[in-house]
């Protein structure tokens, strides 16, 4: 028997099985596959969202501190509750201590390239100016927007890499708010977590019905422990 | 039109779902052999289409990436049930009743390893050929050639030629 023959019986088999089954539908309507993915999304972008919240609060900005210089690289800008500083290849390093004054990190990361908005509560933008996930490897553009994140020593540190932001992206950073807990050597700590959705950098809805799609990072697996400074200035 | 493209969008898709869907389901649930569970792994497939459908679309065959992905999320289910029928005593034995060579070849299709059962429902009931099968796969042609000849060599042994039809050969 040749591998034509074998095929043969193979195709008829499956042709008959396939019409044995002929009048099975699927009883799933198409409105509730869509809805799946938007409750996917939506549970990932709050997640997300949950997570860099607790990032950014901090700070007071002070009159005349200025933003650091831009792109020398050496000089920081160092904030009660937060430092942002410009890395010497360019990529804009965010240490947060305290959750407070997010305009202050917001008006400090646009002045350094970043078209970014900062909030400190669960917000989450409008559903208009969420910026479509790319089709393919959608994560791999947060991936290059933000190529280090971590916490150690009482704080939260990202960076941000503002030449992989293409033009009409910005930054929706959420820093959760921080939860007050026992910490070591009779310190409070706060237990925070920052996220980052990608957004339209107008702020504004490109159009007159809210789209859909939209892609976010940070949440699981970036949360951390950090350690109660004073008040900001 | 950011929102005209959206619903342009889910226009395509909800067209698209509500003609393949009882296709896919109906090949997914020969491949597996449960109805439910093909409906589950269609349903899931056909949401990550969705999840992906600038790609989706624009694959040469979007009901072969369907049917593909089901197959794949059903790899873990499909390799214990593999195990399970090993443990199992079969009767090789042809059948005497007429439907029943089909039912063992059938059964021997179902137990072949997951990417030679994808070849085979790609090959035989999608019609594609071994570069469309590749692409659809995302492995190389000759891999294709590879896995087809795999499959036909398992499942000769289980295809039931009647006496006289051998005779004449």
């Amino acid at each position: 028997m040749t591998d034509d023959d074998v095929l043969t019986a193979v195709r008829d088999c499956l042709i008959n099985a396939c019409d044995s089954v002929a009048g099975e539908q699927m009883a799933t309507p198409a409105g509730d596959i869509i809805t799946r993915v938007r409750r996917r999304r939506l549970r990932y972008g709050l997640a997300a969202a949950a997570a860099v919240i607790a990032a950014v609060t901090a700070l007071t900005v002070l009159p005349g501190s200025g933003s650091h210089g831009g792109g020398n690289g050496t000089t920081p800008v160092r904030l009660a509750a937060w430092t942002v500083s410009v890395r010497p290849g360019g990529g804009i390093r965010v240490t947060i201590r305290d959750l407070r004054n997010p305009a202050g990190l917001q008006r400090q990361l646009r002045a350094d390239g970043v078209p970014a908005t900062v909030r400190f509560t669960s917000q989450i933008p409008r559903p208009c100016l969420y910026y479509p996930e790319p089709a393919r490897h959608p994560f791999r553009l947060l991936d290059r927007i933000f190529p280090q994140n971590s916490q150690a020593g009482g704080q939260t540190v990202f960076t941000i890499n503002p030449a992989a932001i293409p033009a009409p992206i910005g930054l929706w950073i959420n820093v959760s708010p921080p939860t007050a807990q026992p910490g070591r050597h009779g310190r409070r700590s706060i237990e925070f977590s920052a996220s980052w959705t990608l957004v339209y950098a107008s702020g504004r809805c490109p159009s007159g019905t809210p789209a859909r799609g939209s892609y976010s990072g940070g949440g699981a697996g970036y949360s951390g422990e950090g350690a109660v400074s004073g008040p900001g200035n | 039109m950011r929102s005209g493209g959206m619903t342009d969008k889910r226009l395509e898709f909800t067209r698209f779902y509500d003609a393949a869907r009882d296709d896919c389901l109906q090949i997914v649930r020969v491949a597996v052999g449960d109805r439910q569970l093909a409906e589950d792994l269609v349903a899931e497939a056909f949401t990550r289409a969705w999840a992906s459908w600038r790609t989706v679309r624009q694959h040469p065959a979007p009901r072969a990436w369907v049917v593909r992905t089901a197959l794949n999320l059903n790899v873990s289910w499909w390799r214990r049930r593999r195990r399970e029928i090993a443990l199992g005593r079969r009767d090789l034995a042809a059948p005497e009743d007429a439907g029943a060579p089909d039912e063992e070849l059938l059964a021997a299709i179902r137990r072949l390893p997951v990417r030679q059962q994808q070849v085979i429902i790609l090959r035989v009931l999608f019609e594609l050929d071994a570069q469309a099968t590749a692409q659809a796969l995302g492995i190389a042609p000759g891999t294709v050639g590879v896995h087809l000849h795999r499959a036909l060599a398992a499942l000769r042994t289980q295809i039931f030629i009647p006496a006289s039809q051998e005779a004449s050969e």
